[in-house]
């Protein structure tokens, strides 16, 4: 078959898996909705989601009950305009992901495997699968930053800055991607950007502080808890179980070391590598150190490391994190349910195996930076030959 | 990262690696024997440790137990109208014993289930909240099918009795189900479902088996494995043994005969750790006692047994082991949470827990792993190379595994004999996979694929089983480590080596291995099998499925991956 068609199939596939699985087991779907502690938190879940649709709908103050966490605006638009279109909405968010994904592939000419297979690998990937019939919104956070990294290898400034201000405005620390895209093109360009970004940011802002009735209590229901982390619930991140067992005065210091922790080592890492890998390299850490961590931080992740096909020759352990990370996915929900349904673990089997987790994605992090070291060593390498064959 | 690094330097100047990598075809055997030798440490001594009582408010025995002469009346008179009972007739006997609850002050119903009728009475305490309880049951017929004339009259005369206490605080519940396996079961769901009379959460429960009419019993047995691996709070279980040893009766755990009850040495402990590693395994699946009904709800169920006529130990001293069982759960402010919830019994004051335990059967997990890794690195391909197939053999054992699960949901539909089927097709399969060949381009690096994706399936079916069902996965693990020996080995001539394969499919396939396991079963294969689907579709046990998806599946992607013989290389050793 054609390239484009077999591109069409990975897209097709993305549809068909994330529609038929709900339709045909639909106790699936109600299991991935409810289950939350894998595949979404407290403040991405569907439930909440569809309580914020309730209360919009009805006129309440979306953000006085402190159970709705979703940006104002997302809730507007599924409210006003798909409200019964939910089980399409989702796997079409999937399917321009996918499409993006494999777009970003081929400005890659250094690649080694074709787009439509990374396509596929992302259509059949059962977490992304399971993550979307979750409903998890922040799907649509992953959407944007795939977008952002898409228009910004386009050279569409402007869509760049507008994707990255609505990434943003969905998980506010996606500001910090605008740190790897100073590298992306020149000052002139730059400027465009973070314009475009800054203006589309005060827009949202007003017109989320419209749908919120006129109140501000969105940012702090929103951002806030994202930022102070006080609705503490288990999650497959690093922080819940630290802010659960410490003494409270040594809150407020821990909470400021994990946000630095976020940021701190995008500057370097911009510092030292490529912009494609850099913007990568960012994300990872940014859902590294996410206060409410769900498994879409691994999908999103480990699509966009799909992009880099080449790399995969120069990583060092990929099986030992493929293999850590399969364990962690596997035992969290059995640890999970051994501590909340049956009473017999108890938090420290579960914080134990998100651990795992942690240090699974932070293995692939990792293991994803030294490959393309050793790839840009390698290829200095290479010219240098080049250079010596030139010269004499 | 200094250290890291000095060790890393110190590993590739001793070649350790290239070492290691060609001693892996042993070290799953190596892994396999220090797993079990690992077990056969722990009831050394000082490996174990004594038991405790971690939850300060149980104190057990603080209280002097009150049911001595004066309820002894009472008791023989229950029995004795219980005795008249036409044995037959159960829906009649139960609205009897009904209205003699009822006269007491319990508020009472009859569970109607098809399993059998369950007859149960709430009495909703004065001074409680209404929100907790406690079970107090007797079957009908015990686990053994015998009357449970002793177990009934002592729970109706122990609910006269509290009923005369205001001191109570968790509301109380006598159970008297037709049988303590489907029909208790049936009344747990039910419930915990739609039952309208309810008194609270179920703390904890305490099944009586006193299947004599006799006034006197020599010691009591106490049964407390769950169903899928989960158990009692160990303070559940030390309050019972402290209890009744403060009373007289010596505790035996997993039918430890008499003459045994004394002992306290190296063989007794290990004994005992073996046969409750057996019984957990085959929780369920063994015709329950009662306390495995209670799975699952967070219910601290046990039960407890009479045996024997005579002996110093009359039946209010039986009574007397849950009247001060109920005073000590009776005082607790809060669920049970402080002591363990995975541990296992040497003996019934002592016990290991579960970090002591885990690593043995992690060991086993660990030298499927190597198996895995040993098939990848020693094929004699590079790895790259034989990654090319892993789509093509992932494929082909997935629908190994989809066989699996076809049988595993299947066979519970079909008729109850087919189980030896299931047995014969598993011998046939063993003798026969080494002279059927299914020829095919490159077959032989899909079949070492084969075998590394079951290896490294059956890995994380052991680990994530691990802490679920400790003991179930070291049995599985155990018997089936012989999977990963089977292989064409270059200095063994044909003939011999497909006898080995045969007969290392044959000691490690599950069914087959049923029938041994099924050696102490009264009922023999038959009780087993019975007792394996009853468990897997009434009880919500998942044995059943971990045998056969993961056990199962394993055993046949290895022994199919015998069949594929590779066309090309096979041709060239016929011309040359």
């Amino acid at each position: 078959m054609h390239p484009i068609q077999l591109e069409t199939v990975a897209i097709a596939a993305t549809l068909f898996t994330r529609l038929a699985i709900p339709f045909l087991w639909p106790s699936v779907k109600t299991y991935l909705e409810d289950e939350t502690v894998l595949f979404s938190t407290l403040i991405t879940s569907h439930k909440s989601l569809e309580e914020g649709i309730f209360f919009y709908l009805n006129n309440f103050n979306i953000y006085d009950g402190g159970v709705v966490h979703t940006p104002p605006l997302l809730i507007y638009v599924i409210a006003e305009f798909f409200k019964d279109l939910q089980w399409l909405l989702w796997p079409l968010i999937d399917a321009i992901i996918c499409y993006n994904i494999m777009s970003i592939c081929k400005k890659f000419s250094r690649n080694t495997l074709q787009p439509w297979v990374i396509g596929l690998v992302y259509a059949l990937n059962p977490i992304g699968v399971m993550e979307n019939i979750s409903k998890s919104w922040l799907a649509f956070h992953s959407l944007f930053v795939v977008l952002t990294f898409n228009s910004s290898l386009k050279q569409d400034w402007i869509a760049t800055g507008l994707t990255l201000s609505l990434a943003s405005y969905l998980n506010l620390q996606s500001i910090f991607l605008l740190i790897p895209l100073t590298k992306v093109s020149t000052l002139l360009n730059f400027t465009k950007i973070f314009l475009t970004f800054i203006m589309s940011s005060t827009a949202l802002y007003f017109i989320s502080y419209n749908i919120a009735n006129k109140s501000n209590l969105f940012i702090y229901s929103t951002y806030i808890i994202n930022l102070s982390f006080t609705k503490i619930a288990p999650n497959l991140g690093l922080w819940w179980y630290f802010f659960t067992e410490m003494f409270e005065f040594f809150i407020p210091f821990y909470n400021k070391v994990f946000l630095i922790y976020q940021v701190i080592f995008i500057i370097p890492t911009t510092l030292r590598l490529p912009y494609e890998f850099a913007f990568i390299v960012s994300v990872g850490l940014l859902k590294f150190g996410n206060s409410y961590a769900e498994l879409s931080d691994l999908v999103l992740l480990s699509s966009l490391i799909l992009t880099q096909s080449f790399i995969f020759p120069y990583l060092r352990i990929p099986f030992i994190s493929i293999l850590m990370l399969l364990m962690a996915i596997i035992l969290a929900p059995i640890f999970y349910s051994l501590w909340i349904n049956l009473g017999s673990g108890n938090s420290n089997f579960f914080y134990a195996i998100t651990i795992v987790y942690n240090l699974g994605l932070a293995n692939l992090i990792t293991d994803f930076t030294w490959a393309v070291l050793e790839w840009e060593f390698k290829l200095d390498e290479k010219n240098k030959d080049v250079k010596k064959v030139g010269h004499f | 990262m200094a250290l890291l690094e000095q060790v890393y330097k110190k590993i590739v100047k001793l070649g350790l690696l290239p070492k290691l990598i060609r001693a892996l075809p042993i070290l799953p055997l190596i892994l396999a024997i220090i797993g079990l030798g690992w077990i056969s440490l722990l009831p050394d001594d000082g490996q174990y440790r004594r038991t405790y009582i971690s939850e300060n408010a149980l104190l057990p025995s603080q209280a002097y137990s009150y049911f001595r002469e004066s309820e002894w009346n009472i008791v023989r008179g229950y029995r004795d109208e219980i005795l008249k009972f036409n044995r037959e007739d159960k829906v009649g006997n139960l609205q009897e014993m009904q209205t003699w609850i009822e006269d007491i002050g319990f508020k009472t119903h009859i569970h109607t289930s098809e399993f059998g009728d369950t007859l149960y009475g709430i009495w909703h305490v004065p001074k409680g909240d209404d929100t907790e309880s406690m079970v107090l049951g007797a079957a009908y017929f015990n686990s053994d099918g015998d009357f449970n004339v002793g177990g009934m009259a002592l729970s109706i005369a122990l609910g006269r009795y509290f009923h005369r206490w205001n001191i109570w605080s968790k509301n109380i519940i006598i159970v008297i189900p037709e049988n303590p396996n489907l029909a208790l079961r049936h009344w747990v769901n039910a419930y915990h479902g739609d039952l309208d009379l309810t008194g609270g959460s179920i703390e904890a429960a305490l099944m009586l088996d006193y299947a004599s009419d006799s006034d006197n019993f020599d010691y009591t047995e106490l049964y407390y494995e769950g169903l899928n691996g989960q158990l009692p709070n160990l303070d559940y279980i030390n309050v019972a043994v402290s209890v009744a040893e403060h009373e007289g009766s010596r505790i035996s755990l997993h039918r430890t005969p008499k003459e045994e009850l004394w002992n306290n040495d190296y063989t007794s402990r290990l004994t005992i750790l073996l046969k409750s590693i057996k019984e957990l395994a085959l929780a369920g699946i063994r015709r329950p006692h009662g306390n495995e009904a209670f799975s699952g709800w967070r219910i601290q169920a046990i039960t407890l047994k009479a045996i024997g006529f005579t002996g110093a130990n009359d039946i209010t001293t039986f009574g007397r082991i849950p009247e001060a069982v109920f005073r000590s759960v009776n005082n607790l402010l809060e669920k049970f949470h402080q002591s363990f919830f995975f541990y296992l019994m040497l003996a019934p004051r002592h016990f290991i827990s579960i970090g002591t335990y885990l690593p043995s059967a992690g060991f086993f997990a660990g030298s499927f792993l190597l198996s895995c890794l040993d098939k990848m690195l020693n094929s004699g391909f590079e790895v790259n190379y034989l990654l090319k197939f892993a789509p093509n053999a992932a494929l082909f054992f997935v629908a190994v595994v989809a066989c699996a699960l076809a049988i595993t949901l299947g066979y519970p539909l079909l008729p109850t004999n087919t189980h030896y089927v299931l047995i014969a097709v598993s011998v046939v399969a063993s003798v026969a996979v080494s002279s059927i060949k299914i020829r095919g381009y490159n077959n032989k690096e899909k079949r070492i694929l084969l075998r590394a994706i079951s290896a490294l399936y059956y890995t994380i079916v052991l680990a994530s089983l691990l802490v679920l069902n400790f003991s179930l996965t070291f049995a599985i693990g155990t018997f089936a480590i012989p999977l990963c020996f089977v292989n064409e080995y270059p200095r063994l001539s044909k003939p011999v080596n497909n006898v080995l394969n045969t007969l290392l499919l044959l000691i490690s396939n599950p069914f087959i291995l049923s029938v041994f396991f099924s050696l102490d079963f009264e009922g023999g294969v038959d009780e087993f099998y019975q007792g394996l689907i009853e468990s897997w579709v009434y009880l919500d046990s998942y044995t059943w499925g971990v045998v056969v998806l993961g056990w199962g599946a394993v055993w046949a992607g290895t022994a199919s991956s015998l069949m594929l013989v590779d066309l090309e290389r096979e041709e060239k050793v016929n011309t040359e």
